[in-house]
């Protein structure tokens, strides 16, 4: 019975230790900086004129918003002045132009996919999936990332070639 | 106008070198940063860089963080083979380490426990949290005397070089030293005779427990609880703080308690486990030998360091002080061998070096009680310890003279009836000695290394050199074969050269009385051993390493116990050398495997043959054995372990490993004791909760093996624990 208890115990914990985190948050951060220069924004995929370059993260309390705030401070993007914000809320998401979402958060975000009408922004994940744009690949010996070039241009959106040489282009994209 | 035209080239030369200081311009090529030039890079700097830059200084700073993640499982650096600092590749001695890291993660609960993870240790469990540690073998030899003569006394165990060893009668009190798991930066065990380097004791080797500077701890506070079954409590609390970057201070405090696996003990006369109960009725003094019966241990200690250093100079001051009772086999005399021992000391020691100059001087000093319950075996107990060295280079020679002087006093007439002292009073033992290292290197491949020790003791009146010779050859960056010997003596202690005694025994089963005496020996030669050791070192790659060692020891001159007169009513007896001498054949393979950063494989294992040369049951003790056989047995032919760190994903880590011996036979005065073969599986899963606090579940002998590991000692027991650990 003792061995019992200690097996599912055991069994149990393992199961637990599913969720990963990444220990190179400030780069994803910097990554995601960098993915907003590489991309052309045509002037009416901007929600509205002369409104803020809003990037959410979905979730709360994320280690990579902090990186993000500083990593934008007063940056720009087509002459947008560069917002973060963590979130939770649908509403939010509507105004936002890139929206990152953690690997944890993944599940979560799938439920609020049907919500989105027209536009979908450019969506950014620690793992890949069929809502994700951009995914990061993090390996033990490099970060690297996903990119799917189609579907992004079904969002209206240009990534630079420069880009798509660094990115890793999904071969069902090709 | 050329005036004007120097005040134009002037600004502009001062507005370029203030725009050059103000601006992050990288001017250096991004392949040429090292990590930590990384590390610092700000933040505008960084924002500076295409991305591909910023890929590749990810790539370089992961693999620099892995290389250096694998050289620290594969190729750590080691000081106690040495006194400097090196990589384990090119150690002249055998050396293996437990870092502080793998200690927390392997959820050790005592310093001897965690020696089972690391190569060339033979470890058994007595009673809960009791163990008995040898290196490589060499015990119970002579077979067949008490079980007290089975005490390893052939290695020197330090903190932070301060000698631990106990003088009573050699070996060491595990549960009285000070410090906790928490409290270490890591142990380094050498797997070879070194007397010439850590003086007397050090036959087998040494288990070097190297405690956490302050300094590198900085402003922190730490706390951590753990509970199981068998009333098994432990906790530890410690802060540090640093004034400045040269001075910092910190204390911890860490306690310990756990009850026995089982409520019966052994008892001689009736040849069997006996409960409480039953003892308590047939045993005199029973609840003065056994104030608490389920006890195996409760230790406490607080201990106080303060470190300064500087370019030239190095000063640490530590001190403490502990207080321990355990119930262990120990001292098997008269009816029981589990017997209580309490011990509460204290202790300074003050080390440091200027330049090339090091010394350390420590006093520890207090009160033991080596068999509780008894007359005779409490006392009043001081050592003094301290050395001095000097280190100095002279061509391709490196030489490194010192002295050193220890004493150590013993008095049992506070603490004893006049009729029952062991000593007879106050009694002491010095050790006055002159040694010298000296290490020559002819070419970068080539290592010679020859040390010397002259050793003077109280008793015996004779002068001892005890000596190693080693040399290296480096085949290339990543092979090494080292070839080593050495000639090594275990140092006097009280027991052997002290004992004076005339005791009165009553069987308690036959009524009769039998007057008892014990006489030092002054003229006891001690033990020596010589050894010669081959060992060949490879890197594989950057994460494999593999280390096989062929050794072989021929140690003679093990104290035994003449008859000088026996009647019905008078035993009178001493000690003498025995004829009976040891040799080991054996070979150890150790692996360390580090397939990434995730995952860390260490496995390792020795194969040894023990044979006795001199040896009749005659000449072993008064009681004669049934059996006898030449090739020695209490020393397990295969001893080993395989330990795995794996960590999943950031926040949780798991860490499982096994422990094995195969069969051995005991000899002991009650005949020959089969004790089975053991395999011990122990894990720990931890969780960071939040940054480096975490929560943990720790499983101690998960394969529920139930049978003993020593002899007359408690059947083992699996144990569970549930932990937390604060850190701030």
């Amino acid at each position: 019975m003792k061995r019992k208890i200690i097996y599912i115990l055991i069994f149990i914990l393992l199961f637990w230790s599913k969720v990963a985190l990444s220990q190179y948050n400030m780069y994803k951060a910097l990554y995601i900086y960098n993915f907003t220069k590489k991309i052309d924004w045509p002037n009416d995929t901007i929600n509205i004129e002369k409104q803020p370059f809003i990037i959410s993260v979905w979730g709360k309390n994320c280690e990579i918003t902090d990186y993000l705030k500083e990593f934008t401070q007063s940056k720009k993007v087509i002459d947008r002045q560069i917002i973060i914000q963590e979130t939770e809320k649908l509403r939010d998401l509507l105004r936002a132009e890139v929206i990152y979402i953690p690997q944890k958060s993944y599940h979560s975000f799938r439920k609020v996919k049907k919500q989105f009408k027209d536009k979908i922004p450019l969506i950014i994940c620690d793992k890949n999936g069929d809502l994700v744009d951009i995914s990061f690949v993090e390996t033990d010996e490099a970060l690297l990332f996903e990119i799917k070039p189609r579907q992004i241009k079904n969002k209206r959106l240009k990534v630079s070639n420069a880009l798509l040489k660094l990115g890793i282009i999904r071969d069902d994209e090709k | 106008m050329m005036k004007n035209k120097y005040i134009i080239l002037f600004i502009y030369f001062f507005i370029s070198v203030v725009i050059a200081h103000s601006q992050p311009i990288i001017n250096k090529d991004i392949k040429d940063y090292s990590r930590e030039e990384i590390l610092k890079m700000s933040k505008e700097m960084l924002l500076e860089l295409p991305l591909e830059d910023v890929m590749y200084l990810v790539r370089k700073l992961k693999l620099t963080s892995i290389e250096e993640f694998y050289a620290l499982y594969v190729n750590p650096k080691v000081k106690s083979a040495s006194k400097k600092e090196e990589k384990l590749l090119n150690a002249p001695l055998t050396i293996n380490i437990i870092t502080h890291e793998e200690l927390m993660d392997s959820g050790a609960l005592n310093i001897p426990e965690a020696l089972r993870l690391i190569p060339n240790v033979i470890v058994r469990e007595k009673t809960n949290g009791n163990y008995d540690v040898h290196i490589r073998g060499n015990d119970n030899i002579p077979p067949g005397k008490l079980l007290f003569d089975s005490e390893n006394t052939l290695t020197l165990v330090m903190i932070d070089n301060r000698p631990v060893y106990n003088n009573f009668q050699g070996g060491t009190f595990w549960e009285s030293l000070p410090v906790a798991l928490e409290d270490i930066e890591k142990i380094e065990v050498v797997s070879s005779t070194c007397t010439s380097m850590y003086g007397p004791n050090a036959v087998t080797g040494v288990i070097h427990i190297i405690t956490r500077k302050t300094y590198q701890q900085k402003n922190r506070v730490q706390a951590t609880v753990q509970a199981g079954n068998y009333k098994t409590y432990k906790a530890y609390v410690s802060a540090n703080k640093a004034f400045s970057k040269k001075f910092s201070v910190g204390a911890s405090l860490n306690y310990q308690h756990r009850n026995r696996f089982q409520e019966k003990l052994y008892n001689f006369y009736a040849s069997r486990y006996l409960s409480i109960e039953k003892l308590r009725q047939i045993t005199s003094d029973f609840d003065r030998r056994y104030p608490n019966p389920n006890l195996a241990l409760k230790n406490m200690a607080v201990n106080l360091f303060a470190d300064y250093h500087d370019k030239e100079t190095a000063i640490s001051l530590s001190a403490g002080s502990q207080y321990s009772h355990i119930q262990t086999v120990y001292l098997d005399i008269e009816d029981l061998p589990i017997t209580g021992r309490k011990s509460n000391m204290s202790y300074i020691d003050v080390k440091g070096h200027w330049h090339n100059l090091e010394g350390q001087f420590s006093i520890n000093k207090g009160i033991q009680d080596n068999n509780l319950g008894f007359n005779g075996y409490k006392f009043d107990v001081t050592d003094i310890f301290s050395k001095i060295e000097y280190n100095f280079k002279y061509r391709s020679f490196l030489f490194s003279p010192g002295v050193s002087f220890t004493s150590s006093t013993f008095n049992d007439m506070p603490h004893n009836p006049a009729s029952d002292l062991l000593f007879g009073g106050k009694v002491y033992l010095n050790n006055l000695a002159a040694y010298l290292r000296s290490e020559y290197r002819p070419t970068d491949y080539l290592r010679f290394i020859a040390s010397f020790r002259l050793d003077k003791y109280t008793l015996p009146k004779k002068n001892y050199m005890s000596m190693q010779l080693s040399a290296e050859y480096a085949i290339d960056n990543n092979s090494a074969i080292h070839l080593n010997y050495g000639r090594a003596y275990r140092g006097p202690f009280m027991y052997y050269y002290r004992l004076n005694t005339q005791e009165e025994y009553l069987f308690t089963q036959t009524g009769q009385s039998i007057l008892y005496f014990t006489k030092s020996n002054p003229n006891l030669n001690l033990i020596n051993m010589d050894m010669l050791e081959f060992s060949f070192r490879h890197l594989f790659n950057k994460n494999l390493s593999a280390d096989f060692t062929v050794y072989y020891y021929h140690t003679k001159d093990y104290p035994t116990k003449k008859i000088d007169k026996i009647s019905d009513f008078i035993f009178e007896e001493s000690y003498v050398n025995s004829n009976v001498t040891s040799s080991i054949t054996g070979a150890s393979l150790i692996f360390n495997y580090t397939i990434n950063h995730k995952l860390m494989v260490k496995l390792f294992g020795n194969i040894q043959s023990t044979i006795l040369e001199g040896f009749t049951p005659t000449n072993s003790s008064v009681f004669t054995l049934s059996e006898i056989d030449l090739v020695h047995k209490t020393t397990p032919s295969s001893y080993g372990g395989v330990s795995i760190n794996y960590i999943p994903i950031k926040k949780w880590n798991i860490y499982s490993n096994l422990y094995a011996m195969d069969n051995q036979q005991f000899y002991s005065i009650d005949g020959i004791l089969p004790l089975n073969r053991s395999w011990i599986w122990n894990m720990k899963l931890s969780y960071a909760f939040y940054k480096d606090c975490k929560v943990f579940l720790n499983g101690r002998n998960l394969l529920m093996n139930n049978h003993i590991e020593f002899p007359f000692a408690d059947k083992k027991a699996t144990m569970i624990l549930l932990g937390l650990n604060l850190k701030y």
